[in-house]
């Protein structure tokens, strides 16, 4: 046996889980789908104190609907999400259709998707437009914290994800760019909003730049969508993927809008 | 360090100690020297060691073992036994030409086993059994003869 190899712990409850966050002081790797996770352990043998397998911890793979919002416990796979999310967020739905496999989807989940804040995640670019929390389990219990603040604090983990329901007259376009039709990592993705009032908000990432919020525009986004992606800091080429990804999700947005 | 795994493979019920960081690719063909299911790439990406866990398709090489606690496994020795003529699948497969070197079909085959399962509740559309096809690296047929057998099969078995 590899002298390298991490302790593997199998909480079942949340009480377990603090336990096991507190005592290995960030010597660990959470281990949600392992879809992400388990290439990287093949690869950096040794680098983790211990393995805390999420699987068995009670209420993980929960989904609640409540009538403000939809809370997601971080286990629930892009797969179930995908299903149970379509008729409230259709939007959402359709990216984490375009996210890698079905092999995949059916192992990764929406924590850990989240957790890694990789800029060409769909899950992530998705839980910025829509204002979503963090419920992070750490040494004082749960709490809550908004996805645009980013990475998750050392010694705590995300136990669910809460997102607001859309308001009445609400619609959503969803678009990417990617490199091959036929799939693979996007090089930008958007996802455009409309308020009953008509006022939209667009949200892009990718090839190295986290979501950002653009601001809001009227229906018609033109000059002002090209100066806010300016803003963004991305090099030439990247900017012009994610004014595409705009442009292309705006378009979407008002077919969602108007399917005739 | 190890860790105890127990499942079902197969139908059959597994107990074994395992390092913590061997994946569910290596248990099957390593301790259980259930070789049909094949390791391509290793990251994910090809498709080939594709499993169910649970009656869902997985990569075998993006789990641990350790994860399959509790799971039911199948593997593409579980489709027949031995000596019994071709699955359903299988003949579909052998009658459209839809493999060359094989090293991939028995990804293949668990990805449509998967899908004969779905498409018997739902019927798939061709969109969806497209999607699914591509999950699954093949670079001996161009997938043509592939989609023509599964499309051949899922009709005929609903």
């Amino acid at each position: 046996m590899s002298s390298l190899q991490p302790l593997y712990l199998r909480p079942r409850t949340r009480a377990d889980l603090a336990a096991g966050l507190a005592a290995h002081h960030g010597d660990y790797a959470l281990l949600a789908g392992g879809q992400t996770l388990v290439p990287l352990l093949q690869k950096n043998p040794g680098k983790v104190g211990a393995i805390i397998d999420l699987r068995h911890v009670e209420g993980l793979s929960d989904v609640h609907e409540g009538d403000a919002e939809v809370t997601l416990g971080a286990m629930v796979t892009l797969a179930e999400a995908q299903d149970r999310l379509a008729p409230i967020f259709p939007s959402f739905a359709l990216a984490l259709a375009k996210t890698a496999n079905l092999p995949v989807r059916n192992w990764a989940t929406i924590g850990g998707s989240l957790a890694l804040f990789d800029t060409a995640s769909e899950a992530w670019t998705f839980l910025h437009a829509y204002d979503a929390d963090m419920i992070l389990l750490g040494p004082e219990g749960e709490a809550r914290r908004p996805v645009a603040l980013g990475a998750i604090p050392p010694g705590f983990a995300l136990t669910a994800i809460a997102i607001g329901r859309p308001s009445p007259g609400e619609a959503a376009g969803f678009a990417e760019i990617l490199r091959r039709r036929s799939g693979g990592r996007a090089l930008a993705m958007g996802f455009a909003r409309s308020n009953a009032g008509g006022q939209v908000t667009v949200t892009v990432s990718g090839s190295g730049i986290p979501p950002t919020r653009l601001g809001s525009f009227g229906q018609i986004a033109g000059k002002a969508l090209v100066d806010s992606i300016s803003k963004t800091g991305a090099a030439p080429a990247v900017r012009a993927w994610l004014l595409a990804a705009a442009r292309r999700a705006l378009a979407n947005l008002t077919e969602a809008q108007d399917p005739s | 360090m190890t860790v105890t795994i127990s499942c079902t493979v197969n139908g059959r019920q597994v107990v074994l100690e395992t390092e913590p960081t061997s994946r569910l690719s290596d248990m099957l063909r390593d301790d259980l020297l259930l070789t049909g299911t094949n390791i391509g790439c290793e990251e994910g990406v090809c498709g080939a060691c594709t499993v169910l866990v649970d009656g869902k398709s997985a990569r075998s090489c993006l789990l641990l073992a350790a994860q399959c606690e509790g799971a039911a496994i199948e593997t593409v020795e579980g489709l027949r036994d031995a000596g019994a003529p071709p699955t359903p699948a299988q003949a579909a497969l052998h009658r459209h030409d839809a493999f060359q070197c094989g090293y991939c079909t028995s990804g293949f085959l668990m990805v449509i086993e998967e899908m004969m399962r779905a498409n018997r509740v739902a019927p798939l559309a061709q969109a969806e059994v497209d999607d699914r096809l591509t999950s699954v690296l093949c670079r001996c047929t161009g997938y043509l003869p592939i989609r023509r057998a599964v499309r051949t099969l899922l009709d005929g078995d609903r």
